[in-house]
């Protein structure tokens, strides 16, 4: 078939739709059909699926072969079966193509079947590209590949999956070439999204539609704020409004940030309105995926009316009937706001509503800020990361099965990667001595001799090594989660082991909106039954919550400077004002030039609150810094604690915060090593290297029959570690492992940049009576805190136990002071500046 | 490995030991049994002459006998007056019991400050002892009323 029939076959399909092109669509298949690569930047249902996939097919058709053309990646599995859909659709009306589909959730019958007959245009998603990568015959099953579609770019962009990826694609464009097309959410880092997309030097066309929809959000105000907590994050006093809000029965999706808020959101609306039960669901991404498909069905019938979810429903399928996004608790970003928000009845062009409900009083300075930062479009960006050579080494092994490889050609082929491009032919080298011989101290195991040099080409030899190296492709490495189900088998979901182990038989928890009695726990299933009583404990997963982002930090800073001056104006400031006049009274409401800082005696001791509002990451790895640096000025122990807004360093009686704090703090003089000192983080990387280790085949996941728990896989990588450590100090992996700590858990970059603000800043030094509203929270929040000390143990030891001696002389009364304090302030200002 | 080693002769030097009970997990794991291994231990033996008992230890079960130029004696259990010896802590009516295998630690707590450390944790009819070697990291005990805890701090051990 000829280019321009296939192109009038496409259009007459698009518009027996009933759909008229939009002007990036035209443009999309204008700039592919050139033959360029790019990336297409558009909001979530605006069209862009075959925006792409037009020019793809239309090609595809141009040039009928019996092999793979086009490959459309997604990052999540559950997605791929509508994508497959609804890329069937279009294909089968206008084409004899085949569209098929390849995840980790594909039947080996289906599998099997593809090998005979193979489908012309393939739904897939990173891991099972790479696993295709590793069959032997690659080579010839990607040579007529034309055209790759990635889709989601910005949710794995900046992680290893987006390393593996870059990686691969470099290998399919060794294969044939292919265009690359990605499609991507809004970043303010466009141009760097797209080059890590399409490699180094393939030119790479933008796309962008300015269909921004216009956000309105509405804050669901407390309606007694000196009632309001000042610190948490479930909401549930909120109840009974978000409940009257609820009850005009329109369609509504219910963000939370964490899965455990989501649990105990479900249940607190089922026990207030029962009658609801057979129109609200919950939806998050431990539950079973049948019973998550199950959700997704009702809202697309508009059978279910309500659903609580989390980040799980944040991407992917259109849910039309939905009217209304409500979002519990801060959204913490702005591209995380204007994407939940975009979930609401997605009508191009018109707006869309977000009902926003705060979980503790200050989010209420951060919805006003995020108002605020929408309207001037600053959105956060996404880095691709910096060569991760955990991913190096475990692709090295992948090219290897799959047809092997020659050094010189494969270190080039690298390199056009965006992430890779900076890759030196010594690291390369690390990494092939790394997967031939385990390294410099692992030679004595035939387990990490993983590939062989054969006539200049490198291999695997060892089918057992091909096996296993198959089973645990992919950098996605969660906690070892345990299957939660029914003694009588229905399976509920999964929640993460490290939670499990904290449960005894017998325990009540809220799991998939049910109170579960823990019956047995066995070989990652823990066997469950109907509890009776009271809930004891919601599950809580890991890494559920996000820190403030940058975009969002600076515009709460404006924010906070407006209050102070008295010109914000909005219905979030009117409400919060009594909170607002009690810190002024007590203290102050600093300006965006300024940083507070409070000094308070109780009976824990003399605490020092430091307020930079730069989000919890970026202060735990301040916390760390400048408590160690007050230390060496005079010698403590302290505890710390953060929060998205502050700092709490807390010492003994009598420290004198006054003599130690002064702006030289901020100093970037020494930072590394004080850091290193600061953060011990040899033990921190110790945690970190268990991904590292997975990922690079130290230590294997999954064998055929018998997963590894994840406790015993922290202990094999631990013991790694320390080997590494002491015979092999220079193996790049331990220097990767601590780069990873201080770039992830801390944002060392803007780290960096923080300390260099408030090296400049004004600081403003306030002794107060009691902790004020700002402070409040952190003293809430120490408990579990980290510790810094810079006595020795030995002193250390001593001073703990000469305090129980006191404990048992004076027994203590009961902790209780008074937060609001009846008479006026007698806090004293003292003004630093550098 | 070789640092342990250092240190158990070190050890023996200062306590003019004749003999060495060890209480169990001795190897760790069969992929650490090297030949390499087996001559680093079978020449640092020939540098004690007295007798080395070891007490079987879970993680010691695959194991059916141990090179024979290591000349340790490998048993089940141990008794001698006054003591009774085990791999894992079980009271015995008549002997108070020295054992291992739980590699103890305890969290010592102030206001405002806690640190975890590896400990000698001696009850009334059992005494569990730390892992020799570092890499080994164990169980947070209690402190029972008649239990006494001494604590590892670096080059000290303090009673807490």
């Amino acid at each position: 078939m000829s280019r321009d029939e296939a192109w009038k076959k496409w259009r007459e399909w698009f518009q027996s739709q009933g759909w008229k092109p939009l002007p990036f669509q035209e443009a999309t298949w204008k700039a592919m059909e050139k033959g360029e690569n790019g990336l297409l930047s558009v909001p979530t249902g605006a069209g862009k699926t075959y925006a792409v996939f037009g020019s793809a097919l239309v090609d595809a058709m141009a040039h009928p072969e019996k092999k793979l053309q086009v490959i459309y990646i997604t990052p999540l599995r559950a997605l791929s079966r509508t994508v497959e859909a609804a890329l069937r659709n279009p294909t089968e009306a206008i084409s004899d193509l085949k569209v098929g589909a390849r995840t980790g959730d594909t039947s080996s019958h289906t599998r099997a079947k593809q090998k005979k007959e193979k489908p012309n245009i393939l739904v897939t998603t990173p891991e099972s590209l790479a696993l295709l990568l590793s069959y032997s015959t690659a080579r010839e099953d990607f040579s007529s590949l034309r055209t790759v579609i990635v889709d989601e770019w910005h949710e794995l962009l900046s992680g290893k999956r987006g390393s593996l990826l870059e990686l691969c694609l470099a290998r399919l464009r060794t294969f044939a070439k292919p265009k690359i097309w990605a499609l991507s959410a809004t970043l303010s880092n466009l141009e760097e999204a797209a080059e890590a997309a399409v490699g180094i030097g393939g030119k790479a066309t933008v796309v962008t539609a300015e269909i921004m929809r216009e956000v309105i959000i509405t804050s669901v105000l407390p309606h007694q704020v000196d009632k309001f907590p000042w610190a948490g994050h479930l909401g549930i006093r909120m109840l009974h409004q978000v409940a009257e809000v609820l009850s005009d029965r329109v369609p509504t999706l219910i963000f939370m940030n964490t899965r455990s808020q989501a649990e105990r959101w479900y249940s607190s609306l089922l026990e207030l309105k029962p009658e609801w039960a057979s129109r609200i669901a919950l939806h998050h991404g431990s539950l079973d995926r049948k019973e998550r498909e199950r959700v997704e069905l009702g809202i697309q019938t508009g059978d279910l009316e309500i659903v609580v979810c989390t980040s799980s429903l944040d991407l992917g399928v259109d849910l039309p009937p939905v009217e209304r996004v409500m979002q519990i608790g801060s959204p913490k970003g702005i591209a995380r706001l204007i994407q939940r928000a975009g979930r609401s009845a997605h009508q191009p062009g018109k707006p869309c509503h977000i009902f926003f409900v705060p979980t503790h009083a200050f989010e209420l300075v951060e919805v006003a800020a995020a108002r605020d930062a929408i309207e001037a479009k600053q959105v956060e960006a996404r880095r691709p990361l910096q060569k991760p050579l955990d991913v190096l080494t475990q692709h090295l092994v992948t090219c290897a099965l799959g047809g092997g490889f020659e050094k010189e050609e494969l270190f080039n082929e690298i390199k056009t990667t965006y992430g890779f491009q900076d890759l030196t032919l010594e690291e390369m080298e690390w990494a092939l001595l790394f997967v031939t011989q385990g390294g410099k101290v692992l030679t004595a195991y035939p387990g990490y001799h993983k590939i062989t040099l054969v006539n200049s080409r490198y291999e695997v030899t060892s089918p057992q090594i091909a096996r296993i190296h198959r089973q645990n492709i992919g950098t996605i490495t969660s906690d070892s989660s345990v299957v939660v189900r029914f003694s009588r088998g229905k399976s509920l979901g999964t929640v993460e082991e490290s939670y499990i182990a904290r449960l005894r038989r017998g325990d009540n928890f809220l799991f998939a909106g049910k109170l579960l009695e823990l019956v047995l726990v066995r070989d990652l299933v823990a066997y469950v039954k109907i509890g009776k009583g009271s809930a004891g404990v919601t599950p809580r997963w890991s890494g559920g919550r996000l820190p403030m982002s940058s975009s969002l930090s600076n515009a709460v800073r404006e924010k906070l400077g407006q209050i102070s001056d008295h010109s914000a104006k909005s219905p979030e400031i009117e409400r919060i004002q009594p909170i607002v006049s009690t810190q002024e009274k007590l203290s102050q409401i600093p300006k965006p030039s300024e940083c507070l800082a409070e000094i308070c005696g109780t009976r824990d001791g003399q605490h020092l609150f430091l307020f930079p509002f730069e989000g919890r990451l970026v202060h735990e790895g301040l916390a760390a810094l400048l408590a160690y640096r007050m230390g060496q000025r005079e010698r403590t122990t302290f505890a710390l604690a953060v929060n998205d807004y502050g700092i709490e360093f807390l010492a003994p009686r009598n420290y004198p915060f006054l003599k130690v704090f002064d702006p030289t703090l901020f100093s970037l003089e020494d930072l590394d090593e004080e850091m290193n000192e600061a953060l011990n983080l040899a033990e921190l990387a110790r945690r970190q290297f268990r991904e590292i280790a997975r990922i690079s085949g130290l230590v294997i996941q999954n064998y055929a029959s018998n997963q590894k728990t994840g406790r015993q896989l922290q202990a094999s990588s631990s013991l790694l570690y320390d080997v590494f450590q002491r015979y092999d100090p220079n193996n790049l992996l331990l220097y990767q492992a601590k780069r990873e700590v201080l770039e992830e858990q801390f944002q060392k970059a803007r780290l960096i940049d923080v300390l260099e603000r408030l090296f400049h800043t004004q600081f403003i030094l306030r002794e107060t009576e009691h902790p004020t509203p700002l402070a409040f929270p952190l003293v809430a929040a120490r408990l579990g805190g980290r510790l810094l000390s810079t006595l020795t143990l030995e002193e250390r030891i001593t001073k703990m136990t000469q305090e129980w001696e006191k404990e048992l002389k004076y027994p203590s009364e009961k902790k209780s002071w008074n937060y609001f304090p009846k008479g006026q302030s007698t806090g004293k200002a003292k003004r630093l500046s550098s | 490995m070789d640092e342990e080693l250092q240190r158990l002769s070190q050890v023996i030097e200062e306590t003019s030991a004749t003999r060495i009970i060890v209480l169990g997990d001795l190897i760790h794991a069969k992929i650490g049994m090297t030949k390499s291994l087996i001559n680093k231990v079978a020449e640092w033996r020939k540098t004690f002459s007295g007798k080395i008992l070891v007490i079987k230890g879970n993680h010691d079960r695959s194991w059916k006998s141990l090179p024979l130029e290591w000349n340790i004696e490998w048993i089940t259990e141990w008794n001698e007056e006054p003591f009774s010896f085990s791999h894992e802590p079980q009271a015995s009516k008549d002997r108070f019991v020295w054992s291992g295998h739980l590699h103890p630690t305890f969290r010592v707590k102030g206001r405002s400050d806690a640190i975890r450390l590896p400990c000698f944790h001696v009850g009334k009819q059992v005494g569990v002892l730390p892992a020799f070697n570092f890499f080994t990291r164990g169980l947070e005990m209690p402190r029972g009323k008649t239990d006494k805890v001494y604590v590892i701090a670096e080059d000290k051990v303090i009673k807490v």
